[in-house]
């Protein structure tokens, strides 16, 4: 390019800004952002709460809070920071308290090892909770925590297969998620034809597998089942598809805002008119997305909801409230890692000590109230007994979104089952 | 037969939109040279503002007409504030649209909260076309694409300011000797491109999921678009994204969307292997 001309520019620009000036400018950006760091630090001490006597135990959490995802990875962290919070306000474990790491997975595999690794090696943590995607689940697991016999502990409901001594799950397999709600639907809702839409990888593929199972064996059909990629802007195709077909149910399974893209385009068409959506995804986080007066009647399947009508339950949403405000909502998902935070807590106060096997030990031993029921491991498959809520969505849309999910069924203390898989399910 | 009618009509109307997110990007890379890396996040603006107003007034399309406003002028901030700064050193752009990308998106994450938003559906159901059953509102969307199509067409090759504005693309420095305020011109073109990305947010709202990080994928289809069609020409916008919605559309009906997806790529790769300036893209005179 023409250098004349930069050199110009330069010198003029030495003139603008003559050197002195600019220094004193630097410095007081400088000040200003040292400042700015120091107030975030103090922030973050804050969070430390009561000292204990012993060494404090480190606990890292991996959570999306950027990417595909990021809308679910704060209430994932909400819900570790209160479990760790109440712990230490209640003298920590063993006189020990906690101390939580959150580590943002920005909802990618890779980054997700890559922050795991760090939790593991640098930080040397005691325990990993947490991890939203399947695909992020099984990448940390086989690539970091089973390699480094590092107890991981998965909060998000799953397609299941991973089995390890030093992992556990106190999310819902298909068999404590699925194989409740499609007979369910079968017989309360005289539904037996069923279309599956999902996007395209192992949660959506593998919990297919399941619900075709459980469909099958009440009786109905199968009709259709597809997947799209991650990010579809576009869902005219499999919707055009799954008018065509005209099936009872329609069951998706798209992930974080393809999912709601998913159903805005379906409600955009009027297919919910004539065809009953029911999903075990649709939770308090997608809700508030839609147009409140298309989604009566829909059916979703979660281990838990806010609006569990039990007085723990009750307690617990309050608690949450006052903690990150009157407005926040969690899903099933987010108050996983309450429950995996208590698990480890609970495994560590049975164990009386650190030593690795003997926590993992007193996780399978332990039992405890939860705000979703009782909780108790599942020897075989380290997973959590649990129960099964199906909640239909009120016909009163003056109700905030959370309230809507009106529970028509529970199922209680299901144990957990799956089978042992070396990889994800494709 | 008929299946290729609807899904051509389906392809369309997601081409209407690529048009309105691709025109406004379009517009900046190919006339101002700045590659707009907070593009994406001025779609998003549409879709907030739509979200703000219906708060507000209860009002979907007041929310839709008032978005290209809103955006616009947050547009011309950008340019006035910081890309003025920065023409001639594309790179510098390059990150520093990117900064404000995430500065906006973080800042509506505050603002708005993180979660997915509501925006209410202002016409349902379907009506048919030749014994098909077709979105009404995607035929408007169809329609808006079209008409700021012809419009842009109308501002770039029929008025004063589009005279200009091509003189400044031939030769910039020739334009300003010539008497142009290419200045002037620059910040009227940006805002422009701003406007027309709050617009597609906007009209696209009630079809997505609206959140703070949904601009992204609208970022990375509406490059395509303008690098297949060739920059600095609006039929070769239009042509892009007839090319990259429609094909994406037909494939995913017939084979699947994750085929469609890898194949619309591919193409993509093709035609720039054959022709480097974009099916339709003018070459530039470089200074």
């Amino acid at each position: 390019m023409d250098e004349g001309l930069r050199d110009l520019r330069e010198e003029f620009r030495e003139r603008l800004i003559p050197r002195r000036e600019f220094i004193r400018r630097a410095t007081l950006l400088g000040l200003s952002l040292s400042g700015a760091v120091a107030f975030l630090n103090a922030c973050r001490d804050e969070q430390g709460g009561e000292p204990g006597e012993g060494e404090p135990i480190t606990m890292g959490a991996l959570v999306p809070l950027s990417g595909i995802t990021e809308i679910l990875g704060p209430p994932m962290q909400n819900n570790a920071m209160l479990a760790v919070e109440e712990i230490n306000q209640a003298g920590g474990i063993q006189g020990r308290r906690i101390d939580l790491l959150v580590e943002d997975t920005a909802s990618d595999p890779d980054t997700a090892v890559e922050k795991a690794r760090k939790l593991i090696r640098q930080d040397q943590v005691d325990v990993i909770v947490g991890v939203l995607t399947s695909a992020e689940r099984w990448a940390v697991a086989l690539s970091a925590t089973i390699p480094a016999k590092m107890i991981y502990i998965n909060p998000t409901y799953y397609e299941g297969g991973i089995c390890d001594r030093y992992f556990f799950n106190v999310g819902a397999l298909p068999n404590q998620q699925i194989d409740p709600f499609v007979p369910w639907l079968v017989e309360n809702k005289g539904v037996s034809t069923f279309y599956l839409g999902g996007s395209d990888y192992a949660w959506p593929r593998g919990s297919f597998a399941a619900v075709t199972a459980a469909v099958e064996a009440a009786g109905g059909q199968v009709v259709g089942e597809e997947y799209s990629p991650l990010g579809e802007a576009d869902f005219s195709a499999p919707l055009r598809r799954m008018s065509a077909e005209r099936p009872d149910v329609i069951y998706p399974l798209y992930a974080g805002a393809d999912g709601v893209t998913f159903l805005n385009q379906l409600i955009d068409l009027g297919l919910q008119q004539e065809t009953l959506i029911a999903s075990s995804a649709l939770s308090e986080l997608t809700l508030p997305a839609l147009p409140a007066e298309a989604t009566v009647g829909w059916v979703a399947s979660f281990e838990y909801f806010m609006n569990i009508d039990t007085p723990e339950n009750q307690d617990f949403v309050q608690r949450y409230r006052q903690r990150f405000g009157a407005d926040q909502t969690m899903d099933a998902i987010g108050e996983g890692m309450y429950t995996a935070v208590n698990l480890y807590a609970q495994g560590v106060e049975q164990a009386g000590s650190l030593d690795k096997e003997a926590v993992v030990d007193g996780m399978l031993a332990v039992q405890f109230e939860d705000p979703k029921g009782a909780i108790r491991i599942d020897q075989d498959t380290q997973a959590a007994y649990l129960n099964d809520y199906i909640a239909e969505i009120s016909s009163d849309t003056s109700l905030a979104p959370e309230e809507r999910f009106e529970i028509a069924e529970t199922f209680e203390a299901i144990r957990p089952e799956q089978p042992c898989l070396e990889e994800p399910p494709a | 037969m008929e299946q290729v009618l609807l899904q051509t009509l389906n392809g369309l109307s997601l081409a209407g939109i690529l048009i309105l997110v691709a025109l406004g990007l379009g517009i900046t890379f190919g006339l101002l040279g700045v590659i707009n890396l907070a593009h994406g996040e001025l779609f998003m603006l549409g879709a907030y503002t739509v979200l703000v107003t219906q708060e507000a007034t209860g009002n979907v399309w007041l929310g839709i007409a008032v978005a290209p406003i809103a955006v616009g002028t947050v547009g011309l901030l950008i340019e006035r504030g910081v890309i003025k700064r920065l023409y001639e050193r594309p790179f510098d752009t390059l990150l520093a649209t990117w900064a404000i990308s995430i500065v906006v998106r973080q800042g509506i994450t505050l603002w708005q909260g993180g979660g997915f938003q509501p925006i209410a559906h202002p016409i349902t159901g379907s009506v048919s076309i030749l014994g098909l059953e077709y979105s009404r509102y995607r035929l408007v969307l169809l329609a808006l694409g079209v008409a700021v199509l012809v419009l842009a067409g109308l501002l770039l090759y029929r008025t004063r300011l589009g005279l200009h504005a091509r003189a400044a693309i031939q030769n910039r420095e020739i334009a300003a000797a010539m008497g142009i305020n290419v200045s002037r011109l620059d910040s009227i073109v940006f805002t422009l491109g701003a406007a027309l990305a709050g617009l597609a947010g906007a009209a696209m709202g009630p079809l997505v999921t609206v959140s703070p990080a949904m601009g992204l994928p609208f970022l990375a289809s509406s490059f395509f678009v303008v690098i297949l069609g060739g920059t600095g020409s609006l039929i070769g916008v239009a042509a892009g994204a007839a090319i990259i919605g429609g094909g994406q559309a037909l494939i995913s009906f017939f084979a699947n969307p994750v085929i469609a997806q890898v194949a619309v790529l591919l193409l993509a790769i093709v035609v720039i292997r054959i022709a480097p300036q974009g099916i339709f893209g003018a070459r530039r005179i470089v200074a």
